[in-house]
């Protein structure tokens, strides 16, 4: 423990690096699959049979082991920033795809006939009360995927790319020696520090975007 | 990890038979796309030793058998500890459980295999201790929010008839909160080969390091292979245990 | 309000919306929803459209604001031809209220009542005005503005409802069974007062329902609808009641046609009598004087703004030492002119003596009404009806000779 503490006060540059590369890589990652995943879901939640493709595939995504994926990116977009970029785009799309299906599907069909009823076209009705409505949703998914996107991003690594991912890699190659675990343990903490500051923001972006007639 | 809501209702008949066959069919073309390509490239020595067909077998059985005895014992584990915690004297703990579990999903879990690693040292048992606590937390929320959906009223008039409370867990809980211990089953299995793609790095073997070793001697075509295998696995053993999920799930739910 | 009158202003009116052969047909179904309705709704109206379910009532009305699209026939609203134009644009004409109310729940009662003044264009001064003029007229505090919906009752979401609706000031309003989802008491409450403010805002509605108790104490004309919404009598409430066109309307109306009837005549329809009254701040013995030249065992005591307080009886004043204002017991029976005679004869039934006092809007006395009087007023409405039994039943005298 001690050995740890020790570690961090040397080295906490070192860690601060990767961490904000690390932040950064999923932040990106998460703003792509925000307007994908929103977009797409404002597309395809009314028709079921478009919903149900997109919902199938995108989770078809998260069934590939990550290492498998960042592998078959090599060939095609060589070592770096953009296969571990695409990779995690792909990574999170399915659980903002699904909450925002869902959220839209969730409005009160009330709200929606007198919102129709008092002359809205279908492009103020989605802007101005769909969503809104589907919003905690939205956010909900949206964290959801942070958390997804924060432990995958440090296998980027092997694709040589940003993250804490890369100590953690080093530790594991230096077996034996007195750094390895402390570059592990640092890697992890700082993933989990990352994880808890996003998530927070997301929590208190969310509270502050939703309206208070529908806060809990 | 997948989806565990099923957006959709149930289509009838051949749609649903397409639905079920659209995967393996997907998979067979893909399989048979990697076969021509590989044919198709003149390979070295080094590529035609990882290539063989034993080779890739004996990996892939490797994977195959990390992630089947992780998911059992993390089954075990997680669906035991779920029930202890849902009962009436445990229930404060859940959403405190619930919450952690959705950071726990941030832990990396290359960071823990690595962790357990350098604790415990290489290799296949460590593996799997490693490969069980990643999972663990997932299922253990899944297992609780399921158990917690079972109708408050449908345990009372149990309880209103005379069942124990042992009674109760047995007979009306578990069998109706099956559907979500099966869904969480699938979600571990794909967790879990997910993650024993990973454990050639703590040298247990399996395709992760037919992959790795393809990256670290920049050979493009065992790179694809063994890519494309991995995935073309995971998404066979996602498409089996969904079928199976199906099967399995009691009529009247 | 009284036949005749009615009967003048609807045939001077101005036809506000003419459905000339409306059908709809929907996909899934062998029959048509609507088959062929013709029916012409006046301005200042209410016409409540009224049948069993799935008669096709609310299908009709949607069809007015286009939220259905007929399969064929026309509308009219205002003499244009609606039936092609943009639908969005046109509903903004028309105000709509649903049973649900769907009040939008992440905006404020002021955001939810701007909402249509807004898509038109209003600047924010006019709609802050018609805002806070809508919600005197409904009856909620002005400092609900900026409440949310999830805090307001029921009947309260229903009168925002309503607000939100009348917002642009249309001329015409769809409500599609907006009371039905309230308590039976606050509806009572909210049918009057509705009523009350159509008498002020004299809009065209368009009100559908399924009961027809609603339909005969808020309709100006009833269209009781059949299967396919073909019209089994398009007329007022007392014709309706009075004179069903054939069986099914008589069944639909149901038993009580005649009690129905009294719910249509307001006290004001019948002379209330005149009753001895003295006032409170009167002495002993002028009560007493009054009570010996009418003739009637008590007197009713009315306080300094003319309202009825008290009914004294020759017994309750023997002792000069009790006070007036406690002699006696206190008078409760009390109608309103405008309450309808089937409230009075409610009243009257739980009353002493078994009268009711009737006070004008300020509560002041204007005569008493007993059962008497309220008899005589029921008998000179019966001889419609004997001779139409008499009809009947010569009518089957014949047939059964056969």
């Amino acid at each position: 423990m001690s050995g740890f503490l020790e570690y961090i006060s040397l080295s906490w540059d070192h860690v601060l690096v990767l961490a904000l590369g690390h932040a950064l890589v999923v932040a990106i990652s998460l703003a792509i699959d925000i307007v994908i995943g929103v977009s797409l879901g404002v597309l395809v939640y009314r028709r079921e049979r478009a919903a149900n493709v997109a919902l199938a595939i995108t989770s078809t995504f998260l069934t590939i082991p990550s290492f498998a994926l960042f592998g078959l990116f090599i060939p095609i977009f060589g070592l770096g920033y953009l296969p571990a970029v695409v990779a995690l785009v792909m990574y999170g799309l399915l659980p903002i795809l699904r909450n925002t299906v869902a959220g839209l599907r969730s409005v009160d069909p009330a709200v929606a006939e007198s919102a129709k009823g008092m002359g809205m076209n279908a492009r103020e009705r989605l802007l101005r009360i769909e969503l809104p409505l589907a919003w905690p949703v939205i956010i909900t998914g949206v964290r959801v995927s942070t958390m997804l996107l924060m432990g995958i991003a440090a296998i980027a690594a092997v694709v040589n790319g940003p993250g804490l991912g890369e100590d953690i890699f080093a530790g594991l190659a230096r077996v034996g020696s007195a750094t390895a675990l402390n570059l592990v343990i640092g890697g992890i903490l700082g993933i989990i520090v990352l994880a808890l500051l996003f998530d927070t923001f997301f929590n208190v972006l969310g509270r502050l975007t939703t309206s208070r007639g529908i806060r809990d | 990890m997948t989806s565990q809501t099923k957006i959709s209702t149930d289509p009838q008949g051949t749609a649903r038979l397409l639905r079920y066959l659209a995967m393996p069919i997907f998979l067979g073309l893909a399989c048979l796309a990697l076969y021509l390509y590989v044919s198709s490239q003149k390979l070295d020595s080094i590529e035609q030793r990882s290539l063989n067909p034993s080779a890739i077998i004996e990996q892939t059985g490797r994977l195959i058998e990390l992630a089947g005895i992780s998911t059992l014992i993390v089954v075990v584990l997680a669906v035991t500890t779920g029930i202890l915690l849902t009962r009436p004297y445990t229930r404060r703990v859940t959403p405190f459980v619930i919450g952690l579990a959705n950071i726990g999903q941030a832990v990396p879990s290359i960071g823990l295999l690595a962790l357990f690693a350098l604790t415990w040292g290489f290799g296949f048992w460590p593996a799997i201790v490693a490969l069980v606590a990643y999972s663990f937390l997932s299922i253990l929320r899944n297992t609780m929010v399921g158990l917690q959906q079972v109708d408050r009223s449908t345990i009372e008039a149990a309880r209103g008839m005379g069942m124990t409370k042992l009674a109760v867990l047995f007979r009306i809980e578990l069998p109706l909160a099956v559907p979500i211990i099966l869904a969480g089953i699938r979600t571990a299995l794909i967790i879990n080969v997910g993650t024993a793609t990973l454990v050639t790095f703590i040298g247990a073997g399996g395709l992760g390091e037919m992959i790795n070793n393809a990256i670290r001697l920049d050979r493009t075509v065992v790179l694809i292979t063994a890519s494309g295998l991995t995935a073309i696995l995971a998404l066979f053993i996602d498409w089996l245990a969904s079928v199976a999920e199906d099967i399995l799930r009691p009529r009247g739910l | 309000m009284t036949d005749e009158a009615t009967k003048e202003s609807t045939q001077t009116a101005e036809t506000m919306i003419r459905l000339e052969n409306l059908s709809k047909v929907f996909p899934a179904q062998d029959e048509p929803a609507v088959d062929d309705l013709s029916m012409d709704i006046y301005e200042g109206e209410i016409v409540v459209l009224v049948g069993p379910s799935g008669c096709g009532k609310t299908t009709t009305m949607k069809m007015i604001n286009r939220l259905i699209e007929p399969s064929s026939g026309r509308i009219f609203l205002q003499g244009e031809d609606v039936t092609k134009v943009n639908s969005d644009k046109l509903r903004r004409r028309i105000g709509y209220v649903i049973q649900q109310i769907g009040l939008f729940p992440h905006m404020t009662i002021a955001d939810n009542i701007a909402t249509v003044p807004k898509m038109l264009g209003w600047d924010k001064e006019r709609i802050s005005d018609r805002t806070d003029e809508l919600l005197e007229t409904v009856g909620i505090d002005l400092s609900y503005r900026d409440r949310y919906p999830k805090e307001l009752s029921g009947g309260q979401r229903q009168r925002i409802g309503v607000a939100r609706a009348m917002a642009a000031d249309p001329s015409v309003l769809l409500m599609d069974e907006p009371f039905g989802a309230i308590d039976p008491i606050t509806r009572d409450r909210l049918q009057d007062e509705f009523l009350r403010l159509q008498r002020e805002i004299k809009k065209t509605i368009v009100f559908v329902t399924h009961d027809i108790d609603e339909a005969i104490k808020m309709g100006d004309r009833i269209a009781i609808l059949k299967q396919q919404s073909k019209i089994a009598q398009y007329d007022t409430p007392e014709k309706i009641l009075t004179d069903p066109a054939d069986d099914f309307v008589a069944d639909f109306i149901g038993g009580g046609a005649s009690i129905k009837r009294l719910s249509l005549s307001t006290v004001e329809d019948i002379e209330p009598a005149d009753w001895p009254v003295a006032s409170l701040t009167d002495s002993h013995e002028r009560v007493q004087e009054k009570m010996q030249s009418s003739g009637k065992g008590y007197v009713l005591l009315l306080d300094d703004q003319n309202r009825p307080s008290r009914w004294v009886g020759a017994e309750d004043i023997e002792r000069s030492d009790t006070s007036l204002e406690e002699a006696g017991r206190p008078a409760v029976a009390i109608v309103e002119a405008s309450s309808s005679l089937y409230n009075t004869l409610d009243t009257m039934i739980t009353s002493y003596k078994g009268s009711a006092i009737v006070v004008d809007e300020k509560g002041r006395y204007q005569g008493v009404v007993d059962f008497d009087t309220v008899l005589e007023a029921i008998n000179a409405m019966r001889p419609e009806e004997q001779t139409r039994d008499r009809a009947k039943r010569d009518v089957q005298a014949r047939d059964g000779g056969r």
